[in-house]
C-alpha cells in the first residue's frame, strides 16, 4: 500500500508540521509504503492552460520541473493526501499549484459519469483521496465547501474514495490520530 | 454609483490575452466604459509570479471602486495564481484599519458543458468577499467554454447571443450599483448548444489537436506505468 502526501502549507504554520508527524507516525503503524512531498520547497511552475498534457506529449506536462516527480508518484499511489490550510474555503495556492498540473492523469475526451459530462479516465488504477483542511476555528461555510470541493475532485480525478479531515488549531493529538487511522482502514478496506 | 468609479478588471486565465476569460472580459469592459465607466484591466499571472507584480495587484486593487474577477474553473476551482491574488489581496487587507466599500464580482467559464460545475469556485470566491470585507456584487457563471475558445463574442455571432445579452444586463446594473441580477445570471449561463453536439464536438477537436502534434495515436499513452 502506498501513500502519497502533498503538503501544500507554509513552513511556518506549526501545527500542519505536527499533523504531518502524526500521519507519518500512523501511516507507519500500518505498514504503508510513504512518499512525502514538501510543495513550498519545490520548483513548481503555474499550469499554463495550453492541454499539451493531453495532445502534444498524451500524459506528460510539456514543463519539465518537479511537477513530473509529482504525477509519477500519484499514479504509483493508492491514496493521495493532500495537507492544506483552508483558503476561503478551497485549497492553499502552494497546493493549487501542483494540483493544476495533474490532469494528465484522466483523458481528454468527455465521457458522462451520473449525468454529468467529466473527462475520461488514463490510467485503471485510480487513487483513493484523503484531505486534510487545516482551520484556525471552526466555520461551517468554509467547512462545507471544502468538503464539497474534495468530493468533486474525486468525481474529476476517478477516486474510488474520498474522505475529508477537518483539523482545528489546538485539537488534541489523539482526536487527530484517531481520525486519521479510521480513514485509513477505510481506504484499506476497498483496497 | 458615480461615474467616475475606477473598476479593475482582473484576468485570471494564464492564458492571458488569448483566453475566453479575456474574451468575456473585454466585452464587458466595452458595455461598462459605453455607460462612462473607467476600467483597466490587468493579468493575474503577469503579477503574481514576482514581488514588483504582487505590489502593482496591490496596488491596483486598493484603487478600485470595483473589482472584476474573471476567470477559468480548473479543476473544480481556482487556479493557482487567482488563489495566489486572493491570498495576497487578503493579507494585505488584514494590515489595514480603513477599509474603503468596494464592489466585488465574479466571471468564471468552464469547459465542461454544465455551468453548475463552477458552483465550488463561486462558493470560495464569495467567501474570499466576505473574509475581506468586499461587497459582494455577484457571479456569472458559464459552461461550454471551449465553444468561445479566446475568440472575441462579436466574433462567435449568434451563438453566444445570451452571453452577450447577460454581460449587457449585469453592466447595467453594476454601472448603477446594484448587483448583478438574476435574469443576467440566468442568460449568461444558459447553454448555447446542445451537450451532446458539444462533447461529440470537443471530443474531435482533440484528435485533430493532437494529431498537428503527431500524437493522434499516443493520445491514450500512460507514460509512467
Amino acid at each position: 500500500m502506498k501513500a502519497l502526501i502533498l503538503d501544500g502549507t507554509k513552513s511556518t504554520n506549526n501545527e500542519s508540521t505536527m499533523i504531518f508527524d502524526l500521519m507519518l507516525e500512523e501511516l507507519k503503524k500500518l505498514n504503508w509504503e510513504v512518499v512525502s512531498i514538501v510543495l513550498e520547497d519545490k520548483e513548481i511552475a503555474y499550469c499554463t492552460g495550453c492541454f499539451g498534457c493531453w495532445v502534444q506529449t498524451p500524459g506528460e506536462c510539456v514543463i519539465k520541473d518537479f511537477e513530473e516527480n509529482v504525477v509519477r508518484d500519484m499514479v504509483h499511489s493508492d491514496l493521495i493526501i493532500y495537507l492544506t490550510s483552508i483558503m476561503f474555503g478551497g485549497y492553499s495556492s502552494i497546493l493549487k499549484k501542483a494540483l493544476d498540473r495533474q490532469i494528465g492523469r484522466v483523458l481528454p475526451y468527455f465521457v458522462k459519469v451520473n449525468g454529468e459530462v467529466h473527462h475520461s479516465k488514463r490510467y485503471e488504477k485510480q487513487q483513493s483521496l484523503l484531505s486534510i483542511g487545516l482551520l484556525d476555528k471552526h466555520d461551517a461555510e468554509k467547512e462545507d465547501i471544502f468538503k464539497t470541493l474534495v468530493s468533486r475532485n474525486a468525481i474529476n480525478m476517478w477516486a474510488p474514495f474520498q474522505r475529508v479531515i477537518i483539523s482545528l488549531k489546538g485539537e488534541g493529538v489523539s482526536e487527530f490520530s484517531n481520525r486519521f487511522n479510521k480513514a485509513l482502514m477505510e481506504v484499506e478496506a476497498i483496497l | 454609483m458615480s461615474k467616475n468609479v475606477k473598476v479593475l478588471l482582473l484576468v485570471g486565465s494564464p492564458k492571458s490575452s488569448s483566453s475566453t476569460s479575456n474574451s468575456l472580459g473585454d466585452y464587458l469592459i466595452s458595455r461598462l466604459e459605453q455607460l462612462s465607466l473607467t476600467v483597466g484591466k490587468e493579468y493575474i499571472y503577469k503579477l503574481v509570479r514576482k514581488e514588483d507584480g504582487q505590489k502593482k495587484l496591490l496596488t491596483k486593487v486598493e484603487e478600485a471602486s470595483m473589482i472584476i474577477l474573471v476567470f477559468p474553473l480548473y479543476i473544480d476551482c481556482l487556479p493557482a495564481g487567482v488563489i495566489k491574488a486572493l491570498e495576497l489581496i487578503a493579507d494585505h487587507r488584514k494590515s489595514k484599519k480603513d477599509r474603503k466599500k468596494q464592489g466585488f464580482a465574479i466571471i468564471i467559464n468552464c469547459g465542461f458543458p454544465e455551468s453548475q460545475q463552477n458552483n465550488t469556485a463561486v462558493a470560495i470566491c464569495k467567501n474570499f468577499s466576505r473574509e475581506v470585507g468586499f461587497e459582494w456584487k455577484g457571479a456569472l457563471s458559464l459552461g461550454m467554454g471551449g465553444a468561445i475558445g479566446g475568440r472575441s463574442l462579436e466574433e462567435r455571432g449568434g451563438m453566444v447571443r445570451n452571453v452577450i445579452k447577460g454581460l449587457d444586463l449585469a453592466a447595467q446594473a453594476l454601472t448603477e450599483g446594484k448587483n448583478i441580477p438574476d435574469e443576467a445570471i440566468e442568460l449568461f449561463g444558459k447553454k448555447f448548444i446542445p451537450i451532446s453536439l458539444y462533447t461529440k464536438v470537443g471530443n474531435i477537436g482533440w484528435n485533430k489537436q493532437a494529431k498537428k502534434y503527431g500524437a493522434r495515436k499516443k493520445i491514450k499513452d500512460q507514460p509512467y506505468l
